[in-house]
């Protein structure tokens, strides 16, 4: 593969992290602005935990998802008994802010004779773990596929059991949701806490391959972009948001015929299928279509 | 042993509305109770605070024994308390199996929340097809709600209030909008499955299908209960005449 | 003591500019029960009309201020059809989506026009400064005053002294009551979104004179402080969207001076996400609004 191939795929992969955390929100009636949040909390965490503490690439990880759904949950928890749009734009609120607060985050170490660590508006450098072990970028993609792999994999064992069931029931009729005994805050909360984990699992490694982040990367686009993509690529499965990205990155990304007017077209893709179908073109309709063809 | 359910002095407002006047009501166990009253008496809202969907203002509902007024309707549910509603209310984006299923969700173990084993799976998936059986719902088990009837939804419901294997059920105007052979049919359903072991509220309009489930009747009018007793008596009580059929049309 | 109320002073009249943006945002937000995030972006537009009308003929005051208010009349309009008419009824959520998408194209377009990182916009010069004892009231402030208290005393006249008024608070009141006394849901709601357009147009033109250049990112920069003094002040009351603007206009005058640039973005940003779960019904806002929001929760 060359580096251009490489380097496309591992965006939509690591997008596909973003949206999927957007997507299981939706699922369970929340929508959120702020995901984004989640992706830079996973980054400056588990860079700081490679970079400035030296802690294996693993650990570091574990740590930046271990954060991102430590403060997703806890976020959550007072936000969830707030109106679907108040919601919406407390997620909004908590990501710019903590997008501000990033701006003026320093914490420097010295590691081996360099000041280290995230420098506010100039950004967090030199997370160079994955470098420095001497992995090529398509082994490296193959360690993001892999991750992606894994959030495929638990939400398939969460449709199996009874998690994304309930979560479904509580986004599409809380009041029946709570009458039949689901506890309506509780799920949602649990649901805010794998949303955010799973995009906090996206920016850790995200930071690994770019080595470098900064604030300003985690805007409200971003998050709205994440949102998006499973709004037009359905709710009615995980492969959903997957699709809503490979539209957006890997079509009109990668063609240079839309190049310069990329949101435009996207822009106006979202309208049209928000329009045409209010829960994206894989919808909960469209999968029970599939499954009732694949039971024939 | 302590009655099924137990309301005292229950009072609930909306804005300027009384909507329920220091209703006491008392069903015994495996009871079931027959609740008449004209539109906006406050019969539903009965129902909705002793499910918990509402909050009452004074008052105590008490399930077994044990005091229930003010829970959250998620813990009122767990304890043992089903109900459908005046408009079917099932879930339009989920199968009819799955809607089912549903009912069984809070009270399955926490673990099942990520992994089921097969044979409880199994064991699941017959008990609760055998439950649409019962409605000859089984062929549409993998169908969407839309594609069925009202009748067909409303006996949704009550698989879904048999599915969740409750003590104390409460129906709201199950046989609305029915036709006459439809509410029998009903009628004899709830009879054979729903009510056996199982203690019951069941608000109708139609006095027919009342009669034919329920061994007494207390009556609401204007958030009050003006009569309670054997169905026999309670309907030829002239206070209930004078407020249920108006003056004069009967 | 003398910076602080100098502070007071100006972030009073930024805050009336911010309490216009809220102005147009609730219009919206009465009758459609939706938010528009592409507010701004249609603001955007018309300002950058303006801006090209500046740079093209060097066009005086008014052309300039109706090319303002036109420019954002017209991009709101396309918001309104895209993701507003022809969203379904009942998908609110929705339609904030989908005007998220719209704002992207909009902000796009305009880029593609206008590559430049910023542009000239005609400012207020040639007036004084005016002198209240010790401190300091700049013309383009009081121009911001003066316009605030003049459209909202006018709109506060529209909405209960006009047929039209009386339309929109029916339909803010209950769509379902409207619509069986007779109201064109429909056409009152167009008409709404263009007058919230022409209030945010005016608002930009404001905030753009004051400033002397614009640039894309005015587009966002407007939805949020717009969304964030709504917020404040209480979904869906207009008095609270004038409440919540000079609140925060205040709160960032205060902390741009206390605490810098990067201190006064994480004030806005705390003050709003406090403001939501702490009072989620708003300063002046009213617990009802709070169960229509709440019906806003189905996608």
């Amino acid at each position: 593969m060359d580096g251009f191939t490489i380097s496309v795929l591992s965006n939509i992969a690591l997008f596909s992290f973003l949206a999927i955390s957007a997507w299981v929100l939706l699922i369970a009636g929340e929508i959120s602005f702020g995901q984004q949040a989640y992706f830079a909390l996973g980054a400056y965490g588990a860079g700081i935990a490679t970079a400035v503490w030296q802690w294996p690439f693993a650990l570091g990880v574990a740590f930046g998802i271990g954060l991102g759904a430590l403060v997703g949950g806890l976020v959550a928890w007072p936000a969830v008994r707030l109106s679907g749009l108040h919601y919406a734009i407390a997620t909004l609120a908590f990501a710019e802010l903590v997008r501000a607060t990033l701006n003026v985050f320093t914490y420097r170490r010295d590691v081996g004779g360099v000041a280290t660590g995230p420098d506010g508006a100039n950004g967090f450098r030199d997370i160079r773990w994955v470098y420095e072990a001497g992995l090529p970028p398509g082994a490296y993609l193959l360690v993001i596929a892999g991750c992606l792999a894994g959030v495929i994999g638990l939400v398939a064992l969460l449709t199996r059991g009874r998690f994304m069931a309930r979560l479904r029931i509580v986004g599409e009729d809380p009041i029946l949701a709570a009458m039949m005994g689901l506890p309506v805050a509780r799920t949602r909360i649990a649901a805010a806490a794998l949303a955010g984990g799973i995009a906090a699992l996206g920016g850790a490694l995200y930071a690994h391959l770019a080595t470098y982040v900064e604030p300003a990367q985690f805007s409200v686009m971003t998050g709205v972009h994440a949102l998006a993509y499973g709004l037009i690529g359905g709710l009615g499965t995980v492969f959903g948001p997957i699709l809503g990205v490979l539209i957006d990155i890997g079509l009109l990304e990668s063609l240079r015929i839309f190049a310069g007017y990329r949101m435009v077209v996207f822009g106006g893709l979202v309208a049209v299928v928000l329009i045409l179908r209010p829960r994206g073109v894989l919808d909960e309709r469209m999968m029970h279509r599939v499954a009732a063809w694949l039971r024939r | 042993m302590a009655a099924a359910l137990e309301v005292a002095g229950l009072t609930c407002r909306f804005g300027g509305v009384t909507a329920l006047d220091r209703v006491d009501l008392a069903l015994a166990r495996g009871e079931a109770l027959g609740l008449i009253g004209p539109n906006g008496s406050g019969k539903t809202s009965l129902l909705n605070v002793v499910s918990g969907h509402h909050a009452p203002e004074t008052g105590s509902v008490r399930l077994g024994g044990r005091e229930i007024a003010g829970l959250p309707s998620d813990r009122i549910a767990t304890l043992g308390v089903a109900r459908t509603f005046q408009t079917p209310r099932v879930l339009t984006r989920l199968t009819v199996f799955e809607n089912l299923r549903a009912a069984r969700h809070a009270r399955a173990p926490g673990i099942e929340m990520l992994w089921q084993a097969r044979a409880a799976r199994r064991r699941e998936r017959e008990r609760l097809l055998s439950l649409l059986a019962l409605f000859g719902l089984e062929g549409k088990a993998h169908d969407m709600p839309d594609a069925l009837t009202l009748m067909e939804l409303r006996e949704l419901e009550i698989a879904r209030v048999l599915a969740a294997d409750p003590a104390l059920i409460l129906l709201d105007e199950p046989a609305a909008g029915m036709t006459e052979a439809e509410t029998d049919r009903l009628a004899r359903t709830v009879a054979t499955h729903l009510l056996p072991g199982r203690s019951a509220i069941i608000i109708e309009h139609k006095v027919t299908f009342v009669t034919a489930l329920c061994k007494r009747i207390a009556v609401l009018d204007a958030g009050r209960k003006i009569a309670d007793g054997r169905a026999t008596d309670v309907l030829a009580g002239s206070a209930v005449r004078q407020s249920y059929f108006g003056a004069g049309t009967c | 003591m003398i910076d602080l109320v100098q502070n007071m002073l100006d972030g009073l009249a930024i805050g009336s500019a911010y309490g216009l943006l809220a102005l147009g945002f609730t219009l919206i937000f009465g009758v459609m029960r939706r938010l528009n995030m592409a507010f701004g972006s249609s603001i955007l537009v018309g300002i950058f009309a303006g801006a090209w009308l500046h740079g093209q003929w060097a066009a005086g005051m008014i052309p300039i201020f109706a090319a303002t208010v036109a420019g954002a009349v017209v991009a709101s309009a396309y918001v309104e059809r895209m993701s507003f008419a022809w969203i379904r009824g009942d998908a609110a959520l929705a339609s904030m989506a989908s005007s998220f998408a719209i704002w992207m194209q909009l902000e796009e377009l305009v880029a593609r026009a206008f590559p430049q990182r910023s542009y000239a916009f005609p400012t207020f010069e040639a007036l004084p400064m005016l002198e209240l004892g010790p401190f300091f009231l700049r013309p383009e402030h009081a121009a911001m005053f003066l316009t605030a208290a003049v459209l909202v005393a006018a709109l506060h006249w529209l909405l209960t002294r006009t047929l039209f008024g009386l339309r929109v608070r029916t339909l803010s009141d209950s769509r379902d009551a409207a619509r069986v006394s007779g109201v064109d849901v429909g056409r009152v709601a167009v008409l709404t979104f263009g007058l919230a357009a022409a209030i945010g147009g005016v608002a930009g033109f404001l905030i753009a004179a004051t400033d002397g250049q614009i640039s894309t990112k005015l587009g966002m920069w407007a939805t949020m402080k717009g969304l964030i003094a709504m917020v404040i002040g209480g979904l869906g009351s207009l008095r609270g969207a004038l409440v919540g603007g000079l609140v925060l206009g205040v709160v960032e005058a205060q902390a741009q001076w206390y605490l810098g640039a990067s201190g006064r973005e994480i004030c806005t940003f705390a003050l709003l996400f406090a403001a939501l779960i702490l009072l989620p019904q708003g300063l002046v806002g009213r617990k009802d609004t709070l169960a229509r929001a709440e019906a806003v929760r189905r996608i």
